[in-house]
């Protein structure tokens, strides 16, 4: 934000707190001492307002009286362990019951979920896993003893896998095939193809009918599988992490300019953000926003900017305020 | 030479500390970094120390927000990359430095308790020091004496015991509750 400092503020408190405590009246020597480090630094004379202003108001301590009369048995810490290792011990029998169970029942489910504009929906899935479904999303899961198949025919979806290895678990997503034993990754289909992102665990990728020519991706990795281009793996952990803000209703403004952050914002809501001025929409964005409040969203701009909010019953214009 | 003029110190000691935690509470809210909000905090302390009287503030609590959102919004602004989510953070500061709540007021009766554990989690020799200062009020000289110690060695336990007490009075719990959802609930149910 501002250059970086020589000193920092640990520092400077450092030197504050040895000034603050000193006996008053300061000998003429540390008098000028203090003038001198005062001088040195502005940011010095507040960090010893803030020191005198606490050394000062810790004479109220005189009521207390000497500590050996007040100081008692400390609470105690033997009950509160054998509590805590109580309840592991349930939790992991919770655990148990519930593998059993799963174990049990197994079925022939299907399932089409559909989500509206806005909608994210979590959905968990007679397997046990979870498919995490994104706005305007449509999947089709088929479950059967042999395998578990989710079609992803429009939009994007987010699946946390549960382990079985003699059901694998495929995703697809126009011509592009994803497989996962035991992990959690994303597919978001778009035109020309689909984006997978893994964020646990491994997968396997690759284009129907070229299952030879499989990749595998790792926690981390990202590609785009189109119908000509060869499948190109890239390592980039944080931007998944913020592509896939999404699942806790946040967008994730990551550097991206003003005019893309408005695109992200109008695929979840009916309101549309509009950008007038070019050289504003180029502003680049960092941080988190609830991906149903473009108000708030407009009033930051607004407000970062000098900018100005034009709203009708459909759109949020913003532009540069006109001198 | 001094920060400020005693009665600033003083003032600053009783109405304007016992907010600090509250107002980093708030600026942690707008996702600013540590190091800024140190820096924030620290600024927002050098405007007090500029002021000649503190008779026009009415409010201490709402004095200290207005500063650092000033300070805040000033460094976001200035940035490269402008943290959006901050800027709209910090605007909505009038709903956080709202009066107190009747948690806070029951707070002030607690001080003292809370000061007792601050003093208690002292190291051993820093906490005599502090309370040989600090409970009985002997001078530097005295405790030195009494401790077999240098003066140098006196002061900078003190220091050390004050910066341990600063330190826990900004990590402090903040006491207010944001009530903007509040809020928001009570427009919805007029509407």
């Amino acid at each position: 934000m501002t250059p970086t400092p020589i000193e920092t503020s640990d520092e400077i408190e450092r030197a504050a707190s040895l000034w603050a405590v000193k006996d008053r009246p300061l000998t003429p020597m540390d008098e000028a001492s203090l003038r001198e480090w005062l001088d040195g630094d502005p940011r010095r004379r507040g960090a010893l307002l803030r020191a005198q202003a606490t050394w000062s108001s810790l004479s109220r301590a005189r009521a207390l009286g000497p500590s050996a009369r007040w100081q008692g048995a400390q609470p105690g810490i033997i009950a509160s362990v054998s509590r805590r290792n109580l309840l592991a011990a349930t939790g992991a029998l919770g655990g148990l019951m519930a593998a059993g169970l799963a174990g049990l029942f197994i079925n022939r489910y299907i399932n089409e979920t559909i989500t509206r504009k806005g909608e994210i929906r979590r959905l968990p899935m007679s397997d046990g896993s979870i498919a995490t479904i994104n706005t305007e999303s449509r999947i089709k899961i088929d479950m059967t003893d042999t395998q578990r198949r989710v079609d992803l025919i429009r939009g994007e979806a987010w699946f946390k896998v549960a382990k079985n290895k003699e059901r694998p678990f495929v995703v697809a997503a126009g011509v592009a095939r994803v497989q996962a034993v035991g992990t959690a990754f994303s597919v978001n289909r778009r035109d020309g193809g689909a984006e997978v992102l893994v964020t646990e665990g491994t997968v396997k990728a690759w284009l129907d009918g070229a299952d030879q020519q499989a990749v595998l991706l790792n926690a981390g990795d990202r590609t785009f599988m189109g119908h000509k281009s060869a499948i190109m793996v890239e390592h980039a952990p944080e931007a998944i992490d913020s592509a896939l803000a999404w699942r806790e209703g946040q967008i994730a403004l990551n550097g991206k300019s003003l005019s893309e952050a408005a695109a992200e914002y109008n695929r979840y809501n009916q309101i549309k953000i509009v950008i007038g001025d070019p050289d504003l929409a180029r502003e680049r964005l960092l941080g988190r926003f609830s991906t149903d409040d473009p108000e708030a969203f407009s009033s930051a701009v607004a407000q970062a900017f000098g900018a100005e909010i034009t709203k009708t019953d459909t759109t949020i214009y913003i532009d540069t305020k006109k001198k | 030479m001094d920060s400020a003029p005693g009665h600033i110190i003083g003032w600053v000691g009783s109405h304007v500390l016992p907010h600090e935690a509250d107002v980093r509470a708030w600026l942690r809210r707008a996702q600013l970094g540590h190091e800024d909000i140190e820096d924030i905090v620290q600024e927002s302390y050098c405007r007090m120390a500029a002021l000649s009287s503190v008779d026009h503030i009415a409010s201490p609590r709402g004095y200290f927000f207005t500063v650092a959102k000033n300070i805040a919004l000033m460094r976001v602004r200035r940035a490269r990359i402008v943290r959006i989510e901050s800027v709209d953070e910090i605007d909505r500061l009038d709903v956080m430095s709202d009066a107190p709540s009747p948690e806070q007021i029951t707070v002030g009766r607690s001080e003292l308790a809370r000061l007792k554990r601050l003093i208690a989690s002292l190291p051993t020799r820093c906490r005599r020091i502090f309370e040989m200062r600090k409970i009985q009020g002997l001078p530097q000289k005295e405790i030195a004496r009494v401790m077999g110690v240098s003066e140098t060695i006196v002061e900078n336990e003190s220091a050390k015991a004050l910066r341990l007490i600063m330190r826990s009075i900004a990590s402090e719990e903040s006491h207010f509750q944001p009530q903007k959802e509040l809020k928001r609930d009570t427009d919805a149910d007029r509407n």
